[in-house]
């Protein structure tokens, strides 16, 4: 039989010589979570809204009490202790969102672990990060929609519209100064909308799925 | 005429280049958060039994007040005790530097050798604990600032206001990302009210440790480029005494072992061994610390545009 190259199937080498990895320290593999009191009025692009600012906790030993384990680091000590707070740890990333919400990106030294929202740039010797922040806040919102996240409690946002509302006090004095002013009626809107949005926070699905991811 | 040119001397009777003798270092950041007095020591693990330092919280000394009585012969309920903890796990960093002999020998005066190699080890491990510290913070519960907006003025001091409502107890101290306290800045030139700053001298930052830049409206502030980051935000924190807290690790004495250098500021080991048949030197650093969040009432995060 002849000899042909037809068999040697080859391999397109993917990434080029010359393609630079991101100069950023690795960062480890997290879950994200919720604190009850960590809410933020966001304006997206259905307008104002009520959106749960999340944590990240990191698989990084040392820090709030994860161990260094033989089989790496054993977040679940760190995990109860924030249960025993009250978090909600998103600790199945696959139930919350199709594949995952942790995407890795290689960087000197080895993998970066970041949100799917967030991404990465070189430009020059910079490292530029960006958001989706669509993305970002459909997210954020299909977290509360579909009940992995509780609905926020109305004390909860009254408390941080209150402390938003004493801001307008503090520059109350200064409103001849026409940047000033301009900030005053900034935040006054911001306050108005804060309110219209905590009457129609987003409302948790009918079928609810387990709080905990 | 032939005139002697340095361009024709080049390369057998001049160099192409000359080595500054002097050696700099890079850019880095040399803070270093541990001698800040902000963070609670929370002492060693050794001869503990457990890699984990368990901080205890026990609810006396004020936590519930006495109440009056409805008669003054009114049979007294007990009331229960208010205790809570946290866990430090301490873990191990490491960071090794091998240099040949080769490299040693050819080098200036003042070079790269293996006592400088163990030098640089106590200024990598003051790094590697500001990560620590940096990546704990960003776990607060209540936080001040708007999401993907520029640090300002109002986000500081609703900082303070919700540490003083908790009635968490003062010194305050914030620990920032460079690009935060930049922002900060810039808000700072367009408050027309008086604002207290106090830069930070040189004695200060003796004190302090790098990384201190000064106070602002009674908070000590702190930079660290190692403030994580995610969703377009930066986690900084502002935090009373005591909401922070590390432990440590220190190794003991080594025995059988090579050259052993210890830092009397810092509690890393720092080993010098020998690669005969390599003809190398291997310089060694391990430090053994853990940092946690201890109280959530004591901090607030500080999170704002990345």
């Amino acid at each position: 039989m002849a000899h042909t190259f037809s068999s040697t199937a080859a391999t397109p080498l993917s990434g080029s010589l010359t393609a630079r990895k991101l100069k950023l320290a690795p960062r480890p593999n997290f879950y994200l979570m919720h604190s009850p009191t960590s809410w933020e009025c966001l304006e997206t692009a259905k307008g104002w809204e009520w959106l749960p600012r999340l944590k990240q906790l990191p698989a990084a030993s040392g820090v709030n009490g994860v161990r260094q384990t033989r089989a790496g680091a054993d977040v679940r000590p760190a995990m109860i202790r924030f249960q025993s707070e009250d978090w909600t740890i998103l600790s199945q990333p696959e139930r919350v969102r199709d594949g995952g919400y942790v995407v890795t990106t290689p960087c000197e030294g080895g993998l970066v672990h970041h949100c799917f929202y967030d991404s990465f740039k070189m430009v020059g010797n910079s490292v530029i990060a960006k958001t989706d922040h669509k993305a970002k806040h459909d997210f954020l919102r299909s977290l509360v929609v579909n009940g992995h996240i509780p609905a926020p409690e109305p004390e909860i946002l009254e408390a941080i519209i209150e402390r938003q509302a004493h801001r307008l006090g503090r520059k109350a004095n200064n409103a001849h100064i026409p940047a000033v002013k301009a900030r005053l009626d900034e935040d006054a809107a911001k306050i108005e909308a804060m309110k219209v949005a905590a009457g129609k926070k987003p409302k948790r699905a009918a079928s609810r799925n387990r709080p905990n991811g | 005429m032939t005139v002697i040119l340095h361009s024709n001397l080049e390369t057998d009777l001049r160099l192409a280049a000359a080595l500054d003798r002097e050696l700099h270092m890079l850019l880095a950041d040399m803070a270093g958060l541990r001698r800040s007095g902000a963070l609670k020591d929370c002492g060693l693990v050794n001869g503990t039994g457990s890699d984990t330092k368990r901080v205890r919280f026990a609810g006396l000394a004020g936590t519930d007040a006495m109440s009056t009585t409805a008669a003054e012969n009114t049979d007294e309920g007990t009331t229960a005790m208010t205790d809570a903890s946290a866990d430090i796990a301490v873990v191990r960093g490491s960071l090794r530097r091998d240099i040949s002999d080769l490299a040693s020998m050819t080098g200036f005066a003042s070079d790269i050798n293996p006592l400088v190699l163990a030098q640089s080890m106590v200024i990598s491990s003051e790094r590697w604990f500001n990560s620590l510290v940096a990546t704990a913070i960003a776990g607060a519960s209540t936080d001040v600032g708007t999401s993907t907006v520029d640090a300002s003025f109002d986000d500081w001091m609703d900082g303070i206001y919700t540490l003083e409502i908790a009635s968490a107890p003062g010194p305050y101290a914030a620990i920032l990302h460079p690009r935060q306290w930049a922002d900060l800045q810039e808000s700072l030139r367009g408050e027309t009210g008086p604002v207290q700053f106090l830069p930070a001298v040189q004695a200060a930052i003796a004190i302090k440790g790098q990384g201190y830049v000064g106070s602002l409206a009674g908070v000590d502030v702190f930079l660290s480029t190692d403030v994580t980051s995610s969703g377009g935000n930066r986690h900084g924190a502002m935090f009373g005494y005591g909401a922070l807290g590390y432990a440590a690790g220190v190794p003991l004495p080594v025995q059988g072992g090579a050259t052993e250098i210890r830092s009397g500021d810092a509690p890393i080991l720092v080993e010098i061994q020998r690669d005969s048949s390599a003809a190398t030197t291997e310089v060694v650093g391990h430090a053994y610390y853990g940092a946690s969040l201890l109280e959530q009432g004591r901090i607030v995060g500080f999170v704002t545009d990345a």
